[in-house]
């Protein structure tokens, strides 16, 4: 008989854990390749994301100054009124635009809480500038009017620069004029961006080469993602680009296709564990829910793309009256809406959300239902007070994972028409939209200085939603696997 | 209901060749008895000869196996429970369950007891804490969870608190006839003595059928005792297996002067 010393045909003993100790290094250096290459992702965002920046100012602010010496900040609204009119620009590329009066006026009527919709035929002379701050003969011009040629073509006639000055000084209060000549005026212009790593470690060759190239300009550090990056839209300027629209864009999208995907999910996910296996069902009902199941599962696997064409045959194509919001009585122009997205995505994350859904209520120990069944519940009472109340946070835990997705998703978007520049917020679920993937998508391919930087502070915001809804769904998951245990 | 027969004799649950299937296996065939009112009934045999499966028949939770069916009938107050008539919902009120594993429902302990009275829409607070309070003292539960009612799960108990608060539970809705279905395989001596004891107790009201491994439980506890086996049979070259009833009487007799050589050895420890 052996003893325990000898040695079987597995080798000796040594050999043995050498093999052991190499494999153990192997399995360890996969884990080290994975965290190096999040490791390096995340570097290269938040290098693009932070560091120095030069800029210059278009207009000196010293050039700005009132006859008697006193800075912008000091001039009263009539001054800065006068400099808004000296810049007001046809083409509106440069200073101020008509366009931006436009919505200077909006935003002042805007404080009347009236919806967006009246403001455009709302006349001048109407509640609009109390009155009397405006040129008699704008009194019965539509709002709309004022921004379209009318304007275009008073600017050259000074009289009529005059009058705008006017309508500024008489209803804009100072501080919002002061902000308008900042932006629009004095304008920051960047000139170059560097990253956080080369910023840090290059600091002497920076000034050295700003001090060289740009003897104007004065050097900062900037952090892209801020306060500001989030509350402003998209802008023809690295410097004033924000995600607001996307942000807001995102969030409808991720409202409707909710809305449309979770009753939808659990429901079939009910029916297929709860009713589907049913024994009295019918031999060719059975073999269809087999059917059905079997390829809710191959769906979560198709491409979105295809996803994105089904959506654009099927929502902005055929059902156009109801996604462009004719039917609602809104004149839209197409089907490319907030809503189409939507429904594109639900779709999307439909199989998502069933298969989770299943795995939570398959996960409801059958002792339960038998439990519930023997003290006569019927199967709708056993469903509503045992099932759903047990699976409810593994089915929350799918519902989340799926928002995760359809917050990243892309490509389905681009085909069902979301916008690439777009700087008015979505107000209802028949606006054009874009959302945050789309903005990065952009922002990565303009060439422009700074618009790299723009898209690594999104790509921030962006991890950090997914971050966050991902750390809930594992939260719900853990709570829930802690009471399973206590279960059975 | 259109004759008016004994008492005794309408409460009396007869099986009559009743046979259990799972899709095309015979779990149990041809089996026929008379469980008698107010007594305890004792199934007992090896594993698979079909005991857990006639009893589950008899209150239809057989219906929520796929596949499963049942031929022959089971008459009870006057009418067969395999009717088309008669309502599965209903009569697993009238037939209360105690099952082989302790399944509290994952609520507090009150609303454990109370949640076969809410289904039946009994919604007044007075009167369901009564039949909870009621329904506890009947399953000796009461004075050791009268504090914590709402406080602690019904998880939370021990094995054999739990399977007590199973059977308060079923309690509740005032069952005429409670299966249970191996409740001490899960427990340790001790709860398992406290189980037994009640289940003396409930029977002065109840009807109970039992299903058991342990032959000196039946012969402690059951006033009747139904024997079980295995048939096996070699067909095409494969071997079908299903249970048949083999001796039915009460149980002393069935214990100390057994008919069938097959039930001898069994309760001698012989097999099984």
């Amino acid at each position: 008989m052996a003893t325990v010393t000898q040695q079987g045909n597995r080798g000796s003993l040594t050999r043995r854990q050498r093999i052991s100790r190499l494999w153990s290094r192997v399995y360890q250096a996969c884990v080290g390749l994975a965290a190096l290459a999040l490791v390096i992702l995340l570097l290269k965002i938040v290098d693009d994301a932070f560091g120095t920046v030069a800029v210059v100012n278009v207009v000196d602010p010293a050039s700005l100054v009132s006859q008697d010496g006193r800075s912008i900040e000091q001039q009263n609204a009539e001054e800065l009124a006068g400099l808004a009119r000296d810049y007001l620009d046809e083409e509106g590329r440069h200073f101020v635009s008509t366009d931006r009066l436009f919505t200077l006026f909006l935003d002042e009527v805007a404080r009347t809480e009236l919806p967006s919709s009246a403001l455009r035929n709302l006349t001048v002379g109407q509640a609009l500038f109390s009155g009397q701050n405006f040129p008699q003969k704008w009194a019965d011009r539509t709002l709309f009017e004022l921004r379209l040629p009318d304007v275009a073509r008073v600017e050259r006639d000074a009289r009529a620069r005059a009058d705008i000055a006017l309508l500024l000084a008489g209803n804009v209060e100072q501080g919002r004029l002061l902000e308008l000549v900042y932006n629009d005026i004095v304008q920051v212009e960047l000139l170059e961006s560097w990253n956080l790593i080369d910023s840090l470690t290059r600091q002497d060759e920076i000034r050295a080469r700003a001090a060289r190239d740009f003897p104007q300009a004065t050097l900062e550090f900037r952090s892209w993602l801020n306060a500001d990056f989030l509350r402003t839209p998209g802008s023809s300027q690295a410097l004033t680009s924000g995600i607001r629209v996307a942000l807001l864009g995102t969030l409808w999208m991720l409202v409707i296709a909710i809305g449309v995907s979770l009753p939808l999910g659990l429901g079939a996910a009910i029916y297929l564990e709860e009713y589907a296996r049913h024994a009295n069902n019918h031999r060719l009902l059975r073999l269809l829910n087999g059917f059905i199941e079997t390829n809710i599962r191959n769906l979560a696997g198709v491409p979105s793309i295809i996803y994105g064409i089904l959506g654009l045959t099927v929502f902005v194509r055929a059902m156009e009256p109801l996604t462009s919001g004719q039917l609602a009585g809104v004149a839209g122009a197409d089907g490319r809406t907030i809503l189409s997205a939507g429904l594109t995505m639900a779709l999307l994350i439909l199989p998502i959300i069933i298969i989770n859904a299943q795995e939570a209520i398959r996960a409801v120990p059958q002792s339960l239902r038998e439990g519930s069944y023997g003290l006569g519940a019927t199967q709708l009472q056993t469903i509503a007070r045992q099932v759903l109340p047990v699976a409810l946070p593994g089915m929350l835990t799918g519902v989340i994972l799926s928002v995760s997705r359809a917050i990243g998703e892309t490509a389905p978007l681009v085909v069902v028409g979301a916008a690439t520049t777009i700087f008015v917020d979505p107000d209802s679920p028949f606006s054009r939209f874009t959302v945050l993937p789309i903005q990065i998508y952009r922002w990565t391919a303009d060439p422009r200085e700074g618009f790299q930087d723009v898209a690594a502070a999104t790509i921030i915001v962006l991890l950090l939603l997914l971050l966050s809804l991902n750390a809930s769904a594992i939260i719900l998951r853990n709570r829930y696997s802690a009471r399973a245990r206590r279960t059975l | 209901m259109s004759e008016t027969p004994k008492q005794s004799v309408q409460d009396k649950l007869e099986i009559d060749a009743m046979s259990v299937w799972y899709g095309e296996t015979c779990a149990v065939r041809s089996v026929t008895l008379a469980i008698n009112p107010r007594r305890i009934t004792a199934f007992i045999g090896p594993s698979g000869c079909g005991k857990s499966s006639v009893l589950r028949a008899i209150n239809r939770l057989n219906d929520l196996v796929p596949g499963a069916h049942v031929h022959g009938k089971i008459n009870y107050q006057g009418h067969n429970l395999y009717d088309e008539q008669v309502d599965p919902v209903e009569l697993r009120r009238r037939i209360g369950m105690v099952f082989q594993k302790p399944n509290p429902f994952p609520k507090s302990i009150y609303d454990n007891v109370a949640y076969g009275p809410r289904l039946l829409g009994i919604r007044d607070r007075k009167s369901l804490t009564a039949i909870v309070e009621h329904s506890l003292q009947q399953a000796a539960l009461w004075d050791e969870v009268r504090n914590d009612l709402h406080k602690k799960s019904g998880l939370e108990l021990s094995g054999g608190q739990q399977q007590r608060l199973c059977i308060a539970r079923a309690l509740a809705v005032e069952p005429e006839v409670i299966l249970m279905d191996e409740p001490c395989s899960a427990l340790d001596p001790i709860a398992t003595q406290s189980i037994e004891a009640l289940m003396r107790d409930l029977v002065h009201d109840y009807t109970i059928v039992i299903v058991t491994h342990n032959m000196q439980q039946a012969l402690r506890v059951s006033d009747y005792t139904a024997f079980f086996n295995i048939r096996k049979r070699e067909q095409d070259g494969v071997e079908l297996r299903w249970g048949e009833l083999v001796e039915f009487g009460a149980t002393k007799q069935l214990f100390e002067e057994p008919q069938h050589q097959e039930t001898a050895d069994y309760i001698s420890g012989r097999f099984g």
